[in-house]
């Protein structure tokens, strides 16, 4: 029995003008089995767009939030361990 | 075994709409993975439609106990030939508890010049990573300037 599931919905078409807009989204489903309970985090992925003949676009959803949130942390780990570097390159080389 | 004292099979019998009430709720929030949870309601204002996106992390857990015990009490003074009365006692509880977190990610825009997806930006959300990462940052160098906290490759 799986503990993690992940699964991608697609909603129903939605009718905008010309537009026929087919909502997607993805959920990841954490629930070991024999345990009452679980958690679910669910996130939108990307908006399909059919506009008439045309070939249909796939519009994707960042989060931007999170991204930056990442990003920053990123900057502030790699940033911090190049201080140690620096600084363990520095005593040695004073000794 | 004394009359009142249940036998596991009871026992189960009597966890059964605890533990169905559980499953139901369960399976209800098992259900809230699914486009209509993380899209909300289109909104249409004159010829532009609106839907806006979220993202949503669920937790839920419960649980259930049962227990029975007996035991002997004590013949009252004056009462010794009389079969000491038999103590049984039992009892049950659940408990469970969940909590939902909802961040808006971006808004879907159909207009007639278009579909796009315009991100939601929190700038309070990435402030707060930005004052940790600085916070880690001047933590790391204050240690290194004092020479008694310094890292111990690093010692003078």
């Amino acid at each position: 029995m799986k503990i993690l599931h992940l699964e991608t919905q697609t909603g129903e078409p939605i009718q905008a003008g010309e537009n026929t807009i087919t909502l997607v989204s993805q959920s990841v489903r954490l629930q070991p089995p024999g345990f009452p309970g679980g958690l679910i985090w669910n996130r939108p992925v990307a908006v399909r767009v059919q506009t008439g003949s045309e070939p249909e676009k796939t519009l994707p959803v960042r989060d931007v939030t999170r991204l930056a949130q990442l990003l920053v942390v990123g900057l502030g780990l790699v940033g911090g361990l190049f201080t140690i570097l620096a600084w363990k390159m520095t005593s040695k080389e004073r000794k | 075994m004394d009359e009142q004292s249940m036998t596991p099979e009871e026992e189960n019998e009597d966890l059964a709409p605890a533990v169905g009430m559980a499953q139901d709720t369960m399976d209800k929030f098992l259900d809230t993975a699914s486009v209509d949870a993380v899209f909300g309601i289109p909104v249409q204002h004159e010829d532009t439609l609106i839907i806006p996106a979220a993202e949503i992390l669920s937790g839920m857990a419960f649980g259930v106990g049962f227990g029975s015990g007996t035991g002997p009490v004590e013949a009252k003074e004056g009462e010794e030939n009389q079969t000491p009365a038999m103590g049984s006692g039992s009892g049950g509880g659940g408990g469970g508890g969940g909590r939902v977190l909802a961040r808006p990610v971006a808004v879907v825009i159909a207009s007639p010049q278009g579909v796009r997806v315009e991100p939601v930006v929190d700038v309070t959300k990435i402030a707060l990573a930005a004052l940790t990462a600085v916070g880690f940052m001047i933590g790391m160098t204050v240690r290194m300037l004092n020479p008694k906290r310094a890292f111990p490759n690093g010692e003078e």
